[in-house]
């Protein structure tokens, strides 16, 4: 065998992945992780390599990457594709129903012996039967009324349903049992689809399908318009005695819902940054009818769940017997404390080595016996929770460029971490629509610039629409020495072009500080630096502001020797909530950069209404609220300059209708026209969409002929529609030659 | 002479003093056993115990007073008893008559018996009590009327189980009232009132001849007053509120209206609330909730110095980075969104850790104060929450509140379908558990005001909330009350001016408008998710105006089985689809499915009718879930049409409708035609032609629900509006022609066609089902009767046709196109003078057209081709005699069917055509009673 099979193949990439990812050096460095699709890491190894463990129920866990089975490889013969696996309309989907999680039960039939023998309807085999009659000499059997529930396990599309006595299928002839005539002879068949809305108070509402009350065919067969069915019950309306050997169940098209689940991927003790995460995707049968939900996790330790144990009536996290040590250096067992709340409280509160140190892990819990297990629930302790569904937004991702970091959405999971873990769903609402899922990739990069770094901004109320001067502070709590990188260059995400940057200062744990000043300084040309050179303004854009400082590469605020970096801007602020979120980056490397996260980094004078201690998070702290009581959408609406001579000579040559538009997100329809005082329209500067944000629409004093209008006064207007209300603004302006 | 009268005259004066003594006897008996004799009447007023003559005798014998059998007996201490001269009498009972009853001032009432009686006394253990007596429904069929009138006043007290009672469309309208009514009239003004304990109204007799006797208990009162002021106009006001009450505390101390939670609502805190956001449009899965900021605002009090502190959520929580636990949603720049079906659920969990607030049994109160925008709907949970399901642990996610079936309440949704943010906005609320519920509104008519008929209303609803905090019910204080209103109105205006008419409403009510009341049971427990046990409405859900509302709910049984609004035109409860199924003898096959049925009567799908919400169902004939208010909730519009009778028997109307969802950006838009011929001629017959063309922009989905006749089960299935006319040019038209040229022959015509041509992309875009482009319905229906009288013997032949052409709404579904024939030969034959024998035979004939036979004999595959042949025989004797008072109808007899099903099958020549056949018998022997 010359060349590897391409399960080998893929195994041997994932294990040369794996080994990049521990042996990689000190410095950041960005890398692409691609699932799937022809040349990445194959689907069916789970990518990482930790093996992916799923909850399948409050007690159950195995280890899969296809929860229920029903996710199809390689689908429609494209290799390393996903989809949602495609029913065969030859095979019978009752007989997986008990491995699918379904459930066989005769509501009616109090006696358990002869529950035991409703498997016997899915088991394919002829000779075998789920009987209600009564036999020669032995006790009356009641038939009418007997009720047979069938739980596939998960939703199907259903287009037959079958089902008949012994010796009566010619594909399931049994002549040593002639049961041909024993045949239900009324039935009623009642069917439910699965879904939500159809459950109440967690039972199936059924709904009946067929109610025959002659029937008088041996194999009864149903074809039923294609529909999704989970639950099916068939209810004897007979006295006479019945058997079944086999109740069989066709289906159609893709299940409706599947699940994909990723090994973890472990990224070392550096820990990893996130950025951005891309995928293929396509769809068959109608597109609104299907949908593909790529999410992900990450976390500190191996674990993404919790096993608990029965102890004393609670759940308990811990194994047996097991010891924590006391602010007094003591050993204490958990078990011994009386109250479990407690037990429990000094649990959670350990140090997450230490917690781990005496969890309860996946194989101690799988020896229990199933009366000392207790739940299984996610660990959201040391893990985050799964991030809402991605958005590729308009890129258009194919296998060319699926390991461009540029293209794709950011990571929302929380960074730094070690372990990261995705998830991909799949949904339909129609039997033959599906998404398929090629290739996946996202971009990690280590180490990062910091184990964590705080940032908060002053102050949090202000006017709308109005210049403040803001001060951001940024705090890391904690650098690594020898493994952290630093940082020396920081972007803050502005609503609107910044007006002016003040004072940026660092202040070092010893008590030096370094700063400079950049308050007056000509935004226009960039960057500037200061005399030193070690402080800069590299970049003043409409939505972004990128300053550098002296490096920052230590920071223990435990140690106290925490590092202080506050940065002085001026700018507007367009609607509620606006959040200045802020990337820490080191000017040396090419990494990811480190999104900070809102708290309380210092003391920041009156304005600072911090009762948090400083170094603990709060997203509020970057969220800067407006007064909500004004209702104009458009604000500051001016013409600039004021008159302006279109005459060529390079000064005001042009005028700028300016205007605000605040709260908006997305597009709203808006307008800038120019009038004369007559009112006839003589331009149309702007109609199109904007959102939320600061807009200038020029007018060179030409008419929609490009003829030079007239000197004289002008009358500008700028309507807005959006989906409350409309607004619209006149004002004048004057040209002058 | 002179001693004859003396004698006579002391005779006169002996059976004088023998009569004085006789009647001073009786009425001295009356008067201790049974009252006092005043005058002619005999009255039972209480006057207690006298003081005896004999019994001032100073001697130490016992007395035994007070002792009814003295009087008779005239014993004294002790009597021996012997029986041998005057035998032994029983006792007598003096029950026999019932007994007598007082008013509250002592006054004597009657003697009889209580069958009704409805007391609250506060404060006290079981405090409510209604009793009912056997006799009230055995004797009264659970209903008696005290009424009374002077001049021009009227006034009567109705007490019933089942009272129809309607104060006005959007207060109060039910079938089956369980309480009192008392209603006052005169010529100007009128008033109702009305009173239930509608948690438990008692239907029947209270069991075991006690009282139903609760603690908790949920009250309604309502009322209406008019008042006719000058010639045209009548102005009403209207009042109705249910509300929780417990008899645990002192009366009068509180605002009745407001209602107060029960000791078990009360009897653990509130340990955990989420706060859900959701998307209100979720179908066109953008634009949902956006949520910029949370807060909470929890006042905490000190219960023994009553100090009340607010605490905001700052100041409650150590890390704000783990409390609240925000879960789900999608990150927008500064703000989440849940867009689709994503929901982001703010947990709040009073027991957690990190919260370091006041103990859940010091809070008092909690406020919510959040900013959103978009199409925002805000709805709570909490651990008091209670419902069938058990509880979900916190912290909770989208996932474990759909998954869990958890109870929330509806807080508020943004109007519009906002995506832009625009309508960023605070909402702030305050937690409570539901313990009133109250509509107050007004009216006015306008009665023949220069040729204007005109109605107007207006109410408001207001449900009262409180936070249930058990120390505060202990020590009955005021729990924290809020109230959320809601509004509703509607106008009506119509004039007819022959040979004009004209016609106009506007409406509007707001998606929080509610007539349900939740219901506490005897143990103070409500289930907010049950209707059948925990809702009480004000408005029935009773499509078809019938004594049975068509919901379930609590104290008033299951629902109506079958539910066919203008279906029953002869009123007899009975569908006149289907008259042949009676309680003694259930049928489910509609009749234009049975043998000889089936000639006079034809599919519904041939009914001509006006369809203004444009779900392919006559309005007329609808039957869904929602109370039966005139408008639907959620939705304000207009509709206006004017019209001219053309002739007599010739009328056209035009108008337009229009009405928007005020909770999302839908609506339906209808202008619309309608042309009404309906002409009898003596000689020509009768002709009607009936045509319909609109213009509709409809995405307001009206799902209803449907008899399915063909599953021959009663159940109702959902049939969900699949909005067949987005934008789309709708057209219906309707022609019959009933002749009879002469008295034995009948000819009946029927043609109908609709046709709706979509419009736009509106029919494959968007969110609903892809449609086909056009859409048609033709059917039609050609039948002929004769009677011929050999003799006696009356020979009837029959023929009916009937065509059906129909194009599928949705693409990809199948299209319908069959005509069925029959054939049907009746005689009669009278055999005696009340005997006759009856024999007919069927034949019919179904052809599916849809399917190309040729094509499949052909190719392939064996299957059946749903055509198939029919035939019917049935004789029976009827004879009809009157016994014991009855019409006594005995009939007897038999049936034959023999059908025919054709399918193409593959034999040893290949594919082939075959019919397989199947037979079915009857004989009966039946005796039917009537009282005519």
């Amino acid at each position: 065998m010359l060349f590897p099979g391409k399960k080998t193949a893929s195994l041997i990439a994932a294990l040369l992945s794996v080994l990049c990812l521990l042996v990689q050096d000190t410095r950041a460095e960005r890398r692409t992780i691609i699932l799937g699709g022809a040349e990445g890491l194959a689907w069916e190894e789970g990518g990482g390599s930790i093996p992916a463990s799923i909850q399948t129920g409050p007690t159950e866990v195995e280890i899969s990457n296809t929860p229920g089975n029903v996710i199809e490889f390689d689908a429609g013969d494209r290799p390393g594709w996903l989809s949602p696996q495609q029913v065969d309309e030859t095979i019978n989907i009752a007989l997986g129903l008990l491995d699918r999680g379904g459930r066989l039960n005769a509501p009616t039939i109090l006696s358990q012996d002869v529950r035991n023998t409703l498997i016997f309807m899915v088991d394919d085999d002829p000779t075998t039967a789920f009987e209600r009659k009564t036999v020669r000499g032995g006790s009356q059997v009641n038939s009418l009324g007997v009720i047979m529930d069938f739980d596939l396990g998960a939703r199907f599309g259903v287009e037959r349903i079958q089902f008949f006595p012994r010796n009566a299928h010619p594909d399931f002839l049994a002549p040593g049992f002639p049961f041909q005539n024993d045949y239900m002879r009324a039935f009623e068949l009642l069917l439910n689809d699965g879904s939500e809305e159809t459950q109440e108070a967690n039972q199936p509402v059924l709904t009946t399908y067929r109610l025959t009350p002659e029937n008088e065919d041996p194999i009864v067969e149903l074809n039923i318009p294609p529909q999704y069915v989970r639950h099916i019950r068939l209810k004897s309306q007979t006295t006479v005695g019945f058997e079944i050997a086999e109740f069989r169940v066709f289906g159609t098209g893709f299940v409706p819902r599947a699940d994909y689940v990723s090994n973890v991927f472990d990224f070392g003790e550096e820990l990893a940054l996130w950025g951005n995460i891309r995928w293929e995707e396509e769809f068959v049968g109608t597109e609104r009818f299907s949908r593909l939900s790529i999410s992900s996790r990450s976390g500190w330790d191996d674990t993404p769940l919790v096993f608990t144990r029965k102890s004393r009536g609670e759940d308990v996290p811990w194994r047996a017997d097991a010891f924590v040590t006391t602010s007094e250096g003591t050993q204490l067992s958990l078990d011994d404390i009386s109250d479990v709340q407690e037990a429990l409280a000094i649990y959670d509160a350990l140090e997450l080595a230490e917690r781990n140190s005496i969890a309860l892990t996946q194989a101690e819990y799988e020896a229990l016996s199933s009366s000392k297990k207790g739940a299984v629930s996610d660990d959201l302790l040391a893990w985050s929770r799964w991030s809402p569904p991605y958005s590729l937004g308009t890129d258009e991702i194919r296998a060319e460029n699926i390991g461009d970091d540029a293209l794709g959405t950011p990571i929302l999971s929380p960074g730094p971490r070690r372990y990261f873990q995705i998830k991909a769903e799949f949904s339909s609402d129609e039997l033959q629509s599906a998404r398929l899922l090629g290739a996946l990739s996202f971009t990690a990069s280590n180490p990062p610039i910091a184990e964590r770094i705080i940032s908060e901004l002053v102050p949090r109320q202000v006017e709308l629409g109005v210049p403040v001067s803001f001060t951001y502070a940024v705090l890391p709590t904690k650098i690594r020495s020898g493994v952290d990188q630093g940082f020396d260059v920081f972007e803050i995400a502005t609503p609107v072009r910044c007006e002016e940057v003040g004072l940026i200062e660092v202040i070092h744990a010893d008590g030096r500080v370094e700063l400079a000043d950049f308050s007056g300084v000509d935004l226009e040309s960039l960057p500037v630096q200061d005399d030193t050179g070690q402080f800069a303004v590299e970049a003043v854009e409409e939505r972004l502001l990128r300053v550098r400082f002296p490096r920052i590469d230590e920071s223990d605020l435990e140690a106290e020797r925490a590092a202080l970096l506050k940065i002085g801007f001026t700018c507007r602020v367009l609607r509620f909530g606006t959040t200045f979120s802020g990337t820490a980056r080191n000017g040396a490397t090419t990494d990811l950069g480190q999104r900070v996260i809102g708290g309380n980094a210092a003391d920041l004078g009156a304005v600072d209404d911090d009762i948090t201690p400083i170094g603990v998070a709060d997203p509020n702290d970057l969220a800067v609220k407006v007064p909500l009581g004004g209702g104009e959408l458009m604000i500051n609406v001016e013409a600039q300059p004021r008159p302006f001579s279109p005459n060529g000579d390079g000064i005001n040559d042009a005028t700028f209708i300016r205007y605000d538009l605040t709260r908006l997100v997305g597009g709203a329809p808006i307008s800038v026209r120019i009038h004369d005082l007559s009112g006839t329209l003589l331009r149309t500067l702007f109609v199109g969409e904007q959102g939320g944000g600061s807009f200038a629409a020029e007018w060179d004093g030409r008419d929609e002929a490009g003829q030079m209008a007239p000197p004289g006064i002008y009358l500008y207007r700028v309507d807005l529609d959006t989906d409350t209300k409309r607004e619209a603004e006149v004002g004048v302006v004057e040209v002058v030659y | 002479m002179r001693n004859t009268r003396v004698k006579l005259g002391w005779m006169f004066c002996l059976v004088l003093a023998a009569l004085c003594l006789t009647t001073g006897v009786d009425a001295q008996s009356q008067d201790r056993r049974f009252g006092t004799q005043r005058g002619a009447q005999l009255t039972y007023e209480p006057r207690g115990p006298g003081i005896l003559f004999d019994a001032l005798d100073p001697a130490l014998k016992k007395w035994y007073v007070p002792q009814e059998l003295y009087a008779d007996y005239g014993f004294r201490q002790w009597e021996y008893s012997n029986y041998a001269r005057e035998p032994y009498q029983r006792y007598v009972n003096t029950n026999l008559q019932g007994g007598p009853f007082y008013d509250l001032y002592g006054n004597y009432q009657t003697w009889g018996w209580l069958i009704f009686d409805w007391n609250q006394n506060q404060p006290g253990q079981f405090g409510s009590s209604i009793y009912k007596d056997p006799r009230f429904n055995s004797w009264f069929n659970a209903v008696t009327v005290s009424s009374d009138s002077r001049d021009q006043y009227y006034f009567a007290i109705t007490v019933g189980e089942r009272i129809r009672t309607t104060l006005t469309p959007l207060t109060f309208s039910k079938p089956r009232f369980n309480g009192i009514q008392m209603d006052f009239a005169s010529d100007k003004y009128e008033a109702t009132m009305l009173f239930s304990r509608a948690s438990e109204a008692v239907s029947g007799t209270t069991p075991e001849r006690l009282p139903s006797t609760t603690t908790n208990a949920t009250n309604l009162m309502g009322g209406r007053a008019t008042a006719q002021v000058g010639d045209f106009v009548k102005i009403g006001a209207t009042l109705v509120n249910a509300h929780n009450s417990q008899t645990l505390a002192e009366a009068f101390e509180r605002n009745p209206f407001v209602g107060t939670l029960s000791s078990e609502q009360g009897s653990s805190p509130v340990t955990t609330i989420a706060v859900v956001l959701s998307d209100d449009s979720p179908e066109d899965g953008t634009g949902g909730a956006a949520l910029f900021a949370h807060d909470i605002i929890i006042t905490a009090e000190d219960f023994d110095t009553k100090k009340r502190t607010k605490f905001r959520l700052r100041e409650v929580v150590a890390d704000p980075t783990k409390w609240p636990v925000v879960t789900g949603g999608f990150p927008r720049e500064g703000f989440l969104v849940a867009d689709g079906n994503e929901k982001i659920v703010i947990n709040y969990d009073f027991n957690d850790l990190a919260y370091i607030g006041p103990r859940p049994t010091e809070i008092v109160n909690v406020e919510f104060d959040l900013v959103v925008a978009n199409d925002y709907k805000i709805q709570v949970w909490s651990d008091r929450q209670t419902g069938r399901g058990s509880l979900p642990s916190m912290p909770l996610t989208g996932e474990d509140l759909d998954q869990s079936g958890a109870v929330l309440f509806d807080v508020g949704r943004a109007p519009g379908n906002v995506k832009d943010i625009s309508n960023q906005r605070r909402i702030v609320f305050d937690y409570g558990l539901p313990s009133a519920n109250m509509l107050f509104g007004f009216t006015m008519e306008l009665q023949q005001f220069m040729g204007f008929n005109a109605y107007a209303e207006f109410d408001i609803n207001r449900s009262y909330k409180q936070y249930p905090n058990l120390t505060l019910i202990d020590a009955g204080r005021s729990l924290n009350t809020h109230a959320r209103d809601a509004e509703a109105w509607m106008v009506n205006v119509s004039k007819v001016a022959y040979p004009y008419f004209f016609f106009g409403e506007a409406f509007s009510m707001d998606p929080d408008y509610s007539t349900t009341s939740f219901i506490v049971d005897g143990s103070g427990n409500v289930y907010y998710d049950d209707e059948r046990s925990s809702m009480y409405e004000f408005v029935d859900d009773n499509d078809d105006q019938d004594r049975t509302p068509d919901w379930s709910r609590w104290g008033q049984g299951g629902p109506d089985p079958i539910v066919f609004p203008g279906w029953d035109e002869n009123n007899d409860f009975v569908s006149d689809f289907n008259q042949n199924d009676n309680i003694s003898l259930s049928n489910r096959i509609p009749d234009y499915e049975e043998p000889f049925f089936r000639y006079h009567v034809d599919r519904p799908e041939y009914l001509f009718g006006i369809d203004l919400n444009n779900n392919n169902w006559i309005d007329r004939f609808e039957n869904d879930d929602l109370p039966d208010y005139p408008y639907r909730r959620d939705h304000r519009g207009y509709n206006v049409y004017l019209g001219q009778h053309l002739t007599p028997d010739v009328r056209l109307t035009v108008g337009q409708m229009k009405e928007d969802k005020i909770s999302s950006n839908r609506r339906n838009h209808v202008t619309y035609g309608v042309f009404v011929l309906d002409r009898d001629d003596a000689q020509w017959g009768r002709l009607r032609v009936f045509n319909s063309l609109k213009k509709v922009k409809d995405n307001i989905a009206d799902d209803r629900r449907e008899m399915t006749p063909d599953l021959q089960t009663v159940s109702l299935a959902n049939i969900e509006d699949i909005l067949p006319a987005r934008d789309t040019w709708v057209s219906s038209n309707y022609v019959q022609f009933d002749y009879a040229p002469t008295e034995d022959m009948n000819l009946v015509n029927k043609f109908k066609y609709s046709l709706y041509n979509q419009q736009g992309d509106a029919y494959k875009t968007g969110d609903a089902p892809v449609l086909n482009s056009s859409t048609h319905f033709l059917g039609l229906i050609n039948k002929i009767d004769y009677t011929y009288q050999i003799g006696t013997l009356a020979l009837q032949p029959k023929i009916k046709s009937e065509y059906l052409n129909q194009s599928a709404f949705l693409q990809g579904a199948d299209d319908r196109k069959e005509w069925m024939g029959l054939g049907i030969l009746q005689a009669r034959l009278p055999m005696l003078n009340r005997s006759a024998i009856e024999a007919g035979v069927e034949y019919s004939i179904f052809h599916e057209l849809e399917l190309d036979e040729s094509e499949l004999l052909e190719n392939g595959p064996a299957q059946e081709t749903g055509d198939f042949r029919n035939l019917v025989l049935a004789v029976q004797w009827t004879t009809i005699g009157h016994y014991l008072g009855y019409k006594l109808t005995t009939q007897f007899g038999f049936s034959y069917a023999k059908r025919w099903d054709e399918a193409i099958v593959l034999g040893d020549e290949g594919l082939a055509k075959k019919s397989e056949s199947r037979s079915f018998g009857t004989s009966f022997i039946s005796v039917y009673a009537g009282v005519e």
